[in-house]
């Protein structure tokens, strides 16, 4: 297998740029990644009402940065709440074409994680069969707490595969 | 504005400092070494002289009115937004970010964007997608300069042109929406551009005819002379009803949220700047608030006396800036607190709201300030 590189670090070889800076440029654009995740949720279940709360006066996500968003493509993270059918599955994969690079998928709900109660039904499919989830937060629903929890996990996700260089696209 | 000479000067400096590497090209060496004893200048002295002899230009360009004014506007009315709105809304705003209550978060966004990449549609029209969001900020920061700060503080001195030439600008604003919806080729966009275009011409109307009813007391279209006519009494007080259109009207051009047609969030998806990912966005956030500056700074200058005020620091030019800043950051949180207390006008109701109530109660305005006028009111 090939070594994947990314467009920044073609162009940092490309004209000679240091390593050091190009580290720099990688550590800010982490930071500034992590405190604006701008997700877009996509409800299809009844985990919904625990998340509506999340945005809402007592658990607010906005503390982190996080800001709800209704538009694709500015967005960085889609918020799979609720059970994916195989038809709706496909809209997940659209809508994660439709977004720009630095993309995180996190999946709420015991449904997307692993199928919840509907395990051994025909027409359901995990998240993770359509497209790379970043962060599973399981629970059936989740508390709004669990939800957060999970975003700060997305946020030292991105702070860490920085250090690591794991991120290869 | 900036000394034309001094431009040319300091092209000739690029060139001789070009031709003075050329050891053959003795004859051109000859006359640059004749003019440069003439003139007696090193480029190090030539560059300190041109930053003092055009100092005030060139911070009215940098600083204020200008490039870092506009910025720092955009960036602060966006965080005092979110947090204002947060606080509406009994949450706690932007929080981590930063030492102190989220003051980083603007910075992170305009990171973020910066860093993100940019999808252009297949269908769209390449080069004026990508231009749309460069002028989109040009265009109302080109309102600014024609703003008095303070009575010898204004960045382009238009005399009893600036009025006019100030819708002028203002009035090729609405083109961009449309250019760019129809650019991006989404049913989404162009719906929002026609949107848009609607709301201005519904709204421009009823602006123009209450900033004539200001020059008609005033007596000129200058705006440094309609601030000097307001010493003693701001327009607003005779002309209350043309001060609360030249409102509503200024939340219409802005496009903020009472009348947020062209952006409805439910109805289209983000309206005709659903296409721009990455920084593209970033320039049309950037924008709309530029807008809403100008169109701030028009209503301070019309109707809220300007940069009238009691002498503070026993200096002229501070005391000036201090009062029309302090307007203005009233005005906006006046706005954002509108914006967290009425939901969003339908399309037709906003319309509606123009044609028929606006445009009738402006030209009534018109009628009271020229009855005003003739029983000799401002004297």
């Amino acid at each position: 297998m090939t070594e994947e590189t990314t467009i920044k670090e073609r162009i940092f070889e490309r004209y000679h740029i240091p390593m050091p800076i190009y580290n720099v440029v990688e550590y800010v654009a982490a930071w500034a990644r992590k405190f604006s995740i701008w997700p877009i949720h996509l409800v299809t279940g009844c985990c919904s009402p625990e998340f509506m709360q999340v945005s809402g006066s007592r658990f607010d996500m906005e503390r982190l940065g996080i800001l709800p968003f209704a538009s694709v493509r500015q967005c960085d993270c889609i918020m799979i709440v609720g059970v994916l059918s195989r038809k709706m599955a496909e809209r997940v994969k659209y809508l994660y074409d439709q977004m720009g690079e630095p993309k995180y998928v996190v999946s709420v709900g015991a449904c997307p994680t692993g199928m919840g109660p509907f395990f051994d039904s025909y027409s359901i499919v995990r998240a993770d069969e359509v497209v790379p989830v970043d962060v599973y937060i399981p629970g059936c629903p989740p508390r709004p707490e669990a939800i957060i929890h999970g975003m700060m996990k997305l946020q030292e996700k991105i702070r860490k595969e920085v250090k690591i260089g794991a991120r290869s696209r | 504005m900036m000394n034309p000479y001094s431009l040319i000067l300091s092209l000739f400096m690029l060139l001789e400092t070009k031709v003075s590497i050329l050891p053959s090209a003795s004859l051109v060496q000859t006359g640059i070494s004749h003019l440069k004893a003439s003139l007696n200048f090193s480029p190090l002295d030539f560059i300190w002289s041109f930053l003092t002899v055009n100092a005030k230009p060139l911070i009215q360009i940098l600083v204020i009115p200008g490039l870092a004014f506009i910025l720092v506007f955009a960036i602060i009315a966006v965080w005092f937004e979110r947090k204002f709105l947060a606080r509406a809304m009994l949450r706690v705003g932007p929080y981590y970010c930063g030492r102190k209550a989220g003051v980083l978060q603007l910075f992170a966004d305009f990171l973020k964007l910066f860093f993100k990449e940019i999808i252009i549609p297949v269908d769209a029209e390449r080069i004026l997608f990508l231009l749309m969001p460069i002028l989109l900020p040009t265009i109302p920061s080109l309102t600014i300069i024609l703003i008095p700060f303070a009575s010898d503080w204004i960045l382009f001195r238009a005399g009893s042109l600036s009025l006019p030439i100030f819708f002028a600008i203002a009035g090729l604003a609405p083109l961009i929406p449309i250019f760019s919806g129809w650019a991006s080729n989404n049913k989404y966009t162009i719906i929002g551009g026609f949107r848009a275009a609607f709301l201005y011409i519904s709204a421009e109307i009823p602006l123009v005819i209450c900033a004539a009813a200001v020059a008609i007391m005033a007596g000129s279209f200058d705006l440094v002379g309609i601030v000097e006519r307001q010493k003693n009494i701001w327009f607003a007080i005779p002309q209350i009803l043309g001060f609360l259109i030249f409102f509503i009207g200024l939340i219409i051009e802005a496009e903020r949220t009472p009348f947020d047609v062209p952006t409805a969030e439910v109805e289209l998806v983000l309206g005709w700047r659903t296409e721009y990912s990455g920084i593209l966005f970033g320039f049309t956030m950037m924008a709309e608030y530029c807008n809403f500056l100008g169109w701030s700074l028009l209503l301070i200058t019309l109707y809220l006396g300007g940069y009238n005020g009691p002498d503070l620091f026993g200096n002229s030019l501070y005391s000036s800036m201090f009062w029309i800043l302090m307007k203005l950051a009233i005005l906006v949180s006046i706005v954002i607190l509108l914006r967290t207390v009425f939901p969003r006008f339908r399309m037709d109701q906003t319309l509606r709201l123009g044609w028929h109530y606006l445009t009738p109660l402006s030209v009534l305005n018109l009628f009271i300030v020229l009855a005003l006028k003739t029983w000799g009111y401002p004297l």
